[in-house]
């Protein structure tokens, strides 16, 4: 790393990658070990945790990877490392 | 402008084939509901679309090392997002899935989080860093990162090894959809098959690969969505089956209420969080399926095809929306035809079973009373003797095969001939797909990565562009060659691809980019000890008593829960044991980390 603003971009980009991963690790595996818990209410004629694990955990995966792509790009840009 | 001209040719492209595809079949459809025999409507609207894909395929020649190897680097993220979904769809997500719900729910929850992770975990942690570091693909990469041959020879060996047998298995299934669409023997199929995959692939290398899997998947979403989207308006007025599978999975539990009698409880009936499996066999699946997905070679390389590291990313972002497209209508298929089997085929007299039970009874998918259904004497034969029986079908004398319910689904929906020729087609665009891009993914391997970074040869680019077409027949033959006298080893070694790819290469990635203190002796030991300990597993669930120590359990796909942690723990232990790496071997992990900037491999250099 050339410069402490690039090693602070780099430790952002590092915990932002591990927090991306740790959140969407718990949010993947989590319906279906409380899934017990869970399925005792139902959404659109499925228990909850059915519901969690096949519908509604894909669905926040796919916001998060674009909402990850969008925070990563904010920060290369706001420390002047971006490819643009 | 290279870029707007790059997103409209293939916008173009896109568009002509998708309007071309739906007039085709409407009028097909049109022609099957005034008479016209369904065998002549899968073999026009098979041999046109097939036509079309070699078509587009041979116009994307190309001579230019960037246009054959990277696309030219080029590709708008969302094109290279289908790119990507289709190379990996495969029969795998297509078929498979919906039968993993129908079959085994546990295991299809599993596949289907594991297969979102592994697209966040290539996003978040490969897919930027490989695009900087200018490499062509996973071994180029390895190679550059760390330095020396033995990491690249490892590698190579992996990518082989993992992709190879899939390739077959690939073929495997295009041949027999191309089989059933056309009406031809096994053996033509495989041989249309094989001359389809070397034009399309051998002549434009990924330039082509990219084109045809944009009109690939295309075909592959339209037969997956189109027969469920159909049945869920038809059913539930509404135009969303991925919301609207729940209302026929409490239909069917109801149904099952209301016979009042003891009828086994249907695998799509209960909650599918917690059917089947353990927690242990659901994690193992998870973990496998994100690092393995991340790591797969031939997923991978794609993130070298567009302009830069956030394009890159953004690539893997657009992949997973497009997978999801299809993964997202997988329960819907189990559910409908669960619900539907209920309704309109159990507690049936046996004599009125409709033709379609005894159409995929033949293909050896459906059983009866623990017979193939072949025939009504068949079935009644083997009803007859089971106590209590009435002559009508019991919903525990029922069972299908979750391989087969995508292409029965349409029938089993009651949906037009047409739809049935539409999903048969769908499923042979994604195993066409998935088996060019891997087979040109270790052609690419062994071909560039290995051959053409060898100093004693230094070949030029030209050669390369030789020796890598000619890797790539030899590989589609060899495949073929596997596909018609193995089928049923290729398809037992199919999911070793996603874990080799986990076990062995996925530490040697991870530590690649995150841990400046790796080594290229601990890169070429964690390989080695991922693919040795993953393929052990692998090969003592094929072969019982291949281990030692006696069987461990785990299954192809899970097997690298073994060889990933001890892969983890020689690379890092060895590379502790080492010398730390040389100043320029830490700046190279720095240069492929930072966005801006040169990739640390020129395109001039490396041709």
């Amino acid at each position: 790393m050339r410069d402490t603003s690039e090693t602070a971009w780099w430790r952002k980009t590092r915990q932002l990658a591990l927090a991306t991963l740790a959140g969407l690790c718990v949010v993947g595996v989590l319906p279906r070990l409380v899934a017990g818990l869970l399925d005792r209410r139902a959404v659109l004629g499925l228990p909850l945790g059915t519901f969690l694990a096949v519908v509604a955990v894909p669905l926040v995966m796919l916001i998060a990877i674009f909402a990850f792509t969008a925070r990563q790009r904010g920060l290369d840009r706001g420390h002047h490392v971006s490819e643009d | 402008m290279a870029r707007r001209s790059s997103a409209t040719t293939y916008g173009r492209l896109a568009t002509l084939f998708a309007v071309a595809f739906a007039i085709l079949s409407a009028i097909l459809a049109l022609l099957g509901y005034f008479g016209l025999p369904a065998n002549v409507l899968g073999s026009v609207l098979g041999g046109a679309v097939l036509l079309a894909f070699g078509a587009i395929g041979i116009n994307a020649a190309t001579m230019q090392t960037s246009e054959f190897y990277l696309a030219a680097r080029a590709l708008p993220p969302p094109v290279n997002g289908i790119a990507s979904a289709a190379a990996v769809i495969s029969g795998t997500l297509f078929l498979g899935l919906a039968g993993s719900y129908f079959a085994d729910a546990n295991a299809a929850v599993a596949i289907t989080i594991g297969w979102c992770l592994g697209f966040v975990v290539l996003a978040v942690c490969f897919a930027p860093y490989f695009r900087k570091s200018g490499a062509f693909g996973v071994v180029d990469f390895l190679g550059v990162r760390y330095g020396g041959r033995a990491v690249r020879l490892a590698a190579a060996l992996v990518v082989g090894l993992a992709l190879f047998a899939a390739t077959a298995a690939a073929m495997v299934s295009a041949a027999t959809l191309t089989a059933l669409l056309l009406g031809i023997s096994a053996g033509t199929a495989v041989a249309v098959v094989t001359a389809l995959i070397v034009v399309t692939a051998v002549f434009g290398g990924v330039r082509a690969i990219t084109r045809t899997a944009m009109v690939e998947y295309i075909v592959l979403a339209a037969a997956f969505l189109v027969p469920v989207t159909i049945v869920a308006i038809r059913e539930y007025a509404s135009p969303l089956p991925q919301l609207t599978f729940g209302f026929a999975l409490r239909d069917a539990a109801l149904l099952v209420l209301a016979s009042g009698r003891d009828l086994a409880p249907p695998p799509t009936g209960q909650s599918w969080a917690t059917a089947g499996g353990g927690e242990f066999t659901f994690l193992a699946t998870v973990l496998t399926l994100a690092a393995g997905v991340a790591s797969l070679p031939h997923l991978l390389m794609r993130s070298a095809t567009v302009r830069g590291p956030d394009r890159a990313r953004r690539s893997a972002a657009w992949g997973l929306l497009f997978v999801l497209l299809i993964i997202a209508a997988a329960p819907a298929y189990a559910a409908f035809a669960h619900f539907l089997i209920l309704r309109e085929v159990v507690d049936g007299p046996i004599e009125n079973l409709p033709d379609w039970i005894f159409t995929f009874g033949n293909l050896g998918l459906i059983r009866i009373c623990g017979v193939e259904a072949v025939s009504v004497d068949a079935v009644l034969g083997a009803c007859s003797g089971a106590a209590g029986f009435t002559g009508n079908l019991a919903a525990s004398d029922l069972s299908m095969s979750g391989d087969g319910l995508v292409l029965a689904a349409p029938a089993i929906f009651d949906l037009p001939a047409v739809a049935s020729a539409l999903v048969a087609l769908g499923a042979l665009a994604a195993t066409l797909a998935a088996a060019k891009a891997m087979a040109f993914a270790v052609a690419s391997a062994i071909g560039h990565d290995l051959y053409g970074s060898a100093r004693e040869v230094h070949p030029s680019a030209g050669r390369q562009l030789i020796v890598t077409r000619v890797l790539l027949v030899a590989i589609v033959l060899l495949a073929a060659w596997l596909a018609s006298d193995a089928p049923d080893v290729a398809f037992a070694l199919a999911p070793a691809a996603i874990s080799l790819s986990a076990g062995a290469l996925f530490p040697a990635l991870i530590l690649a980019v995150w841990w400046k203190r790796a080594t290229a002796n601990g890169a070429v030991a964690g390989i080695l000890t991922g693919l040795v300990v993953t393929g052990g597993l692998i090969l003592d669930r094929r072969y019982p008593g291949f281990l030692p120590f006696g069987r461990l359990g785990f299954s192809e796909l899970t097997a690298a829960i073994g060889g990933m942690p001890l892969g983890f723990l020689a690379a890092i232990g060895v590379s502790l044991a080492s010398e730390p790496p040389a100043e320029e071997r830490q700046g190279i992990v720095d240069a492929i980390r930072r966005p801006g900037g040169a990739p640390f491999v020129q395109e001039s250099e490396s041709l």
